[in-house]
């Protein structure tokens, strides 16, 4: 297993879309973060000085999360689109290992990316912050612990992402489907039905980097449901990938 | 050479369907330990489909393949047991060639100073840096060999090994096969020309629309394609009243020339000389394997279903 997983790591060192990737989740971060504080205060933001404002800011390094999320569905469908399938599958017949693998790896990653995002914010965030006379303490429920929501939000939709790759193979379709699925359909059934949204995993998210409204789960229930999909996705992976013909 | 009576790889009664198309159908074969066994059948016979039952990659609608006596998913160590290359393009685009390898090496737990080897082996060491975006068909077959070659298996399977290889590179694949079963390890070749495998294998498994034509060794399917000989005459149609007399089939050819089969030069010279007749030219015709091929190819094909 420990081979297996070794493997997927060297076949991300291996191409240029790992890095592309790195940069990628800094220049989201960063455009992100310095957004939500260039706007704060205006059009009905919160200012930087609120709860809502501070959390707002250094919330913004979950946007990394959709990239993970996209690497995660690289990481399983590109087998399909590279047809390297074939050659996986021939070392690990049984093929549930190979996805757990891919999971663990992208567990791995995620954190990685989840830590380059946290940093991006922090190097922005307090300078900037501390410029306007801001100074947050690192260690509070509005700083650490949205940091850690986030850290634990990206790394947690590369998982969804390896579960989504393996189902829907083609990844053109899957990057765009579960983009559109993630930032049109959930997110305005966060907002226009929340009874619903709160339940998906957009509206768990929201409620791991902190935001402030009532309509969504407690941080420790959106952790939890968050988890679930994750796992959930993960396994439906393993389910198809263990019965499908490889074909190419 | 170490060719033994053992079957190392048995398909017994394989089908498999995909919706209404049944791709191989009751399919039975086996390969002998120590052998080279061409698995031969026109384009759509079924054959990419059985390798990949065979190797565990597709799930057979009934039937089962052993290899070493058990399904492929079963073995210990499969990819150490069995080399397969099944496809040309199965590398990433971006991927170096060493790279590639060394992925395959890491997760089959095999030691990345193979990779080095293997490419020496197919003769790839100087393109090992490069990415395979730029290889050519060639290039991809014989990395695609390297990358079976990796686990030092004593079963290769190869689907198509030479499609897109130059004249040198099918000379080349072809003594690096021989020498491969000449210590014993066996291989399994599909293609879709006998002729390309007809100087390197032992026995042929020919199938047509996913059904067994017939396995045979490549000396008993020689002995049914008789040889020919080409007679030039003046006289051709008396030389073929003459040929036929003796129950001797003759079919005229272009030019007053007959093709002759189930005779030799002597027998017709004699003949023509008993009957008068006068002959400018005889050459003895080799026996064509590609045409008893097609030949038993495409008259299974008109049963299918």
């Amino acid at each position: 297993m420990t081979d297996l997983v070794r493997a997927e790591l060297l076949k991300w060192r291996t191409t240029r879309s790992l890095y592309t990737t790195v940069l990628g989740v800094v220049l989201i971060v960063a455009l992100s973060v310095s957004a939500s504080i260039a706007t704060a205060g205006q059009n009905g933001a919160a200012a930087l000085g609120t709860t809502e404002g501070l959390r707002s800011a250094f919330g913004a390094a979950a946007n990394g999360g959709f990239l993970v999320m996209i690497m995660g569905i690289i990481t399983s469908a590109g087998e399909y689109r590279h047809n390297t399938i074939t050659s996986a599958v021939l070392i690990t017949p049984r093929r549930s290992p190979l996805i757990a693998a891919k999971a663990a790896a992208m567990a791995i990653m995620g954190a990685a990316m989840a830590i380059v995002a946290c940093a991006v914010t922090l190097a922005i965030a307090l300078p900037w912050l501390a410029a306007k006379g801001i100074h947050p303490a690192l260690l509070s429920v509005d700083v650490g612990l949205v940091l850690a929501g986030s850290a634990a939000v990206i790394t947690l939709f590369g998982l969804i992402g390896v579960g989504i790759g393996s189902m829907v193979r083609n990844q053109v379709a899957a990057i765009v489907g579960a983009l559109a699925w993630l930032m049109v359909v959930e997110q305005l059934l966060v907002k226009l039905l929340p009874t619903v949204g709160r339940f998906l995993a957009f509206g768990a998210s929201g409620s791991l980097i902190g935001a402030v409204d009532a309509d969504l789960l407690p941080a420790g229930a959106a952790a939890v449901l968050l988890v679930a999909y994750a796992a959930a996705f993960t396994a439906g992976g393993v389910y198809v990938t263990a019965r499908r013909d490889i074909v190419a | 050479m170490l060719v033994s009576m053992t079957n190392i790889i048995e398909v017994e009664g394989i089908t498999k369907r995909f919706g209404d198309v049944r791709a191989v159908d009751r399919l039975s074969f086996t390969v002998r330990q120590g052998t080279i066994t061409g698995f031969l059948g026109p384009n759509g016979a079924g054959k990419t489909t059985t390798l990949r039952m065979l190797l565990g990659l597709i799930r057979p609608t009934s039937g089962r393949a052993t290899i070493a006596g058990r399904p492929y998913a079963e073995l210990d160590r499969p990819f150490e047991t069995v080399g397969a290359a099944l496809e040309t393009s199965s590398f990433h685009p971006g991927r170096r060639a060493d790279d590639h390898l060394r992925v395959l090496a890491t997760a089959a737990g095999i030691d990345v100073l193979r990779v080095d080897e293997v490419l020496a082996e197919v003769g790839l060491s100087e393109a090992a840096r490069r990415r395979t975006r730029g290889f050519s068909l060639g290039m991809r077959q014989r990395l695609s060999l390297a990358a079976a070659l990796l686990g030092q298996p004593r079963i290769l399977i190869l689907d198509e090994p030479a499609n897109g290889l130059d004249p040198e590179g099918v000379h080349w694949l072809r003594r690096f096969l021989r020498s491969f079963a000449d210590v014993g390890g066996t291989v399994l070749v599909s293609s879709h020309l006998l002729s390309e495998v007809s100087l390197l294998v032992d026995d042929v498994v020919i199938v047509a629309g996913g059904r067994l034509v017939t396995q045979a060794s490549l000396a008993a399917l020689s002995e049914q394609a008789a040889p020919g000989v080409v007679v030039r005459s003046p006289q051709s149609a008396e030389l073929r009243a003459a040929l036929a007399v003796q129950g001797i089939d003759a079919e005229a050819g272009g030019g007053g020339t007959l093709l002759v089969r189930g005779a030799t030069t002597e027998g017709i010279g004699l003949t023509a000389a008993a009957s008068g007749i006068a002959i400018y030219e005889m050459s003895g015709q080799p026996f064509d394997l590609e045409e008893l091929f097609l030949e038993l190819t495409t008259t299974s094909k008109g049963d299918v279903r």
